[in-house]
């Protein structure tokens, strides 16, 4: 999760650094990053001094659980042509950003430019990124976060631990899984392709999303004007397919203008969400039995609708 | 090298006594797994499901004798968890956690190297050995006894091709599912080597998705297998840029699409197929 410029200067002024003013004198301007190598399960910080038209870069890959060397901390500084009395001074700089870079839970942290004038090194512009798996325990950054930079249906998607992404077509989509969730857009292109129709979103209500969740996410597919058919294919595990069921047979009870909606579902209860949904017997309610089946038939379903 | 799983491999249930933990034991015990106990601090001397809970993992391992665990504890705790199975001698880890921090895990696989336990995950659904145990969440009706090995980072899209596999007659040997995180255990490099070294696997469906590098790898492995890899990679139409649900599934560069990962897989001659219903009919050539 991206933190812009402002709230990543703030942070690590908050923590003693010292930000560059505008101006400032400085004998080198230096680029430092660091950021997770994911492949190979360690962090890699990279260097080159601004100042050079042709930069010669340099990367160490600093092991996590150790933190960076001294010794790595002086190969950076020879690349970047720092004088040798303050090699000091940057091999504590490096270890400080590494303590930082940890007790934040980022996942990269860049500096463009690192000054460094008479009195040490001050930060100019700074970006970096956070784990959102890690926000439980990192509530300054919680308390900076702007939720109205989203619009509001990513607000509620949020709020409701909703994984949801907004695309161009027709068909609303929920599943439970990512790979299930994607495997069902790349199902509905493929089939729809000649009837010019597309999935209208993703979403990912996760493993046993309970019923407030699930509500949520039904009701964020049916507000959406541009929707015009639903697909919920739940597959498994501890999600409650007779709650699902009861909550689309509430909603469809009640809604005036309902959009038709077409369930597979497999897995806890499942026969007995079936069960329920046939003896409601209600109209817009369509039940397929594989996930290829659930997309043909939203598929018809659009194009009976467009006829009619 | 990932051990032998079977029917008489003793497990413990870290976190027995949570929501999940105790559904999950309860579904494990109903499918024939030998859970031997569980761990949840505090509850030390009570039963969960007819098993004995204990307060500590050694404490645990000391009375049954457990090879392999499975963790269903907290995100802010699983690693603790983990370390303490590596710790404590457990050859076979399964971590189910979802949204463990990527720093600890950073952490953790650092301190695996060169030791031998194997994890699998966090953010799996475990294994299914088909008619014999099942060490996580994968539901067992999916399953069918069979000579195709199936391996994973999604879960759910796991359980629907399984499902389809078992209905159109081909069984597995075995279900592993690597898990969606980008830091993580197992990969697929790890179950291929094993499928191709048991005598019990014909053929590989190996699942992928959007995001990172991990089926590159594993092109790279499948290129000097003798077996016949099925191969299908979800999120051809996601959009590149944005995250698609779990942490690991985004595409941020030519190379960690669905497009690239085909290309790759296909160049090493895995069989790339463009849906799951093209699967059955890839098996069955």
């Amino acid at each position: 999760m991206k933190i812009d410029q402002k709230n990543t200067l703030a942070l690590l002024q908050a923590q003693g650094f010292s930000l560059a003013e505008p101006g400032n004198a400085h004998t080198h301007r230096l680029y430092l990053a660091f950021a997770n190598d994911t492949d190979h399960a360690c962090l890699t910080v990279t260097a080159y001094n601004m100042d050079h038209s042709k930069p010669r870069k340099v990367s160490e890959r600093v092991n996590p659980i150790l933190g960076i060397h001294n010794y790595q901390a002086n190969n950076i500084a020879g690349y970047l042509e720092i004088p040798a009395d303050r090699w000091k001074e940057f091999r504590r700089f490096c270890r400080a950003l590494n303590r930082f870079y940890e007790a934040l839970d980022a996942t990269s942290l860049e500096m463009a430019p690192l000054l460094l004038d008479a009195d040490g090194f001050s930060i100019a512009s700074a970006h970096m990124s956070v784990d959102e798996n890690a926000l439980f325990r990192q509530p300054e950054i919680v308390a900076r976060l702007d939720a109205n930079q989203q619009d509001e249906t990513q607000s509620i998607a949020i709020l409701h631990k909703l994984n949801y992404v907004r695309l161009e077509g027709q068909i609303g989509c929920m599943a439970n899984g990512a790979g299930l969730a994607m495997t069902l857009i790349d199902a509905i292109a493929m089939h729809g392709r000649d009837a010019g129709i597309s999935a209208a979103n993703f979403m990912d209500i996760g493993g046993g999303a309970k019923a407030e969740r699930i509500r949520a996410g039904l009701d964020l597919l049916l507000s959406d004007p541009t929707i015009d058919c639903i697909i919920i294919n739940v597959f498994g595990g501890i999600t409650r397919c007779d709650e699902l069921a009861q909550i689309i047979i509430h909603h469809y009870q009640d809604a005036a203008a309902i959009k038709p909606i077409v369930l597979r579902l497999q897995g806890t209860n499942a026969e007995r969400a079936m069960e329920m949904v046939q003896s409601a017997d209600l109209a817009g309610i369509y039940i397929a039995d594989s996930l290829s089946g659930a997309v043909r038939q939203a598929i018809q379903l659009i194009r009976e609708g467009r006829t009619a | 090298m990932i051990p032998t799983i079977n029917a008489q491999t003793p497990v413990i249930v870290q976190g027995i006594t949570g929501r999940e933990g105790s559904f999950h034991t309860h579904e494990m015990l109903s499918y024939g797994t030998h859970i031997v106990g569980g761990v949840t601090p505090g509850k030390g001397g009570e039963w969960a499901h007819g098993k004995p809970i204990f307060d500590t993992l050694r404490t645990a391992i000391d009375a049954t004798g457990a090879t392999a665990s499975v963790i269903f504890v907290p995100p802010e705790s699983a690693t603790d968890a983990v370390f303490e199975a590596v710790d404590n001698g457990i050859q076979f880890i399964v971590c189910v956690t979802e949204g463990v921090p990527v720093r600890d895990m950073l952490r953790l696989k650092a301190y695996l190297r060169h030791r031998e336990p194997r994890l699998l995950g966090p953010n799996s659904p475990g294994v299914l050995v088909p008619g014999q145990t099942k060490i996580g969440i994968i539901p067992g009706y999916v399953g069918t006894p069979g000579n195709i090995g199936v391996v994973s980072r999604s879960g759910t899209l796991m359980y629907e091709i399984t499902h389809l596999l078992s209905q159109g007659g081909f069984g597995q040997s075995m279900c592993i599912g690597i898990g969606g995180d980008p830091v993580i255990g197992v990969n697929y490099v790890d179950a291929l080597e094993m499928f191709e070294n048991d005598p019990d696997t014909e053929k590989i469906v190996l699942i992928g998705e959007i995001g990172g590098n991990k089926e590159i790898k594993a092109a790279e492995f499948i290129a000097g297998m003798t077996k016949p890899v099925i191969a299908y990679v979800t999120g051809y139409h996601a959009p590149s840029g944005v995250r698609m649900g779990h942490i690991g599934a985004i595409c941020t560069d030519v190379e960690s699409s669905a497009q690239y990962k085909m290309q790759a897989l296909r160049s090493v001659g895995a069989r790339v197929v463009g849906s799951i219903d093209e699967i059955l009919p890839a098996l069955a050539e």
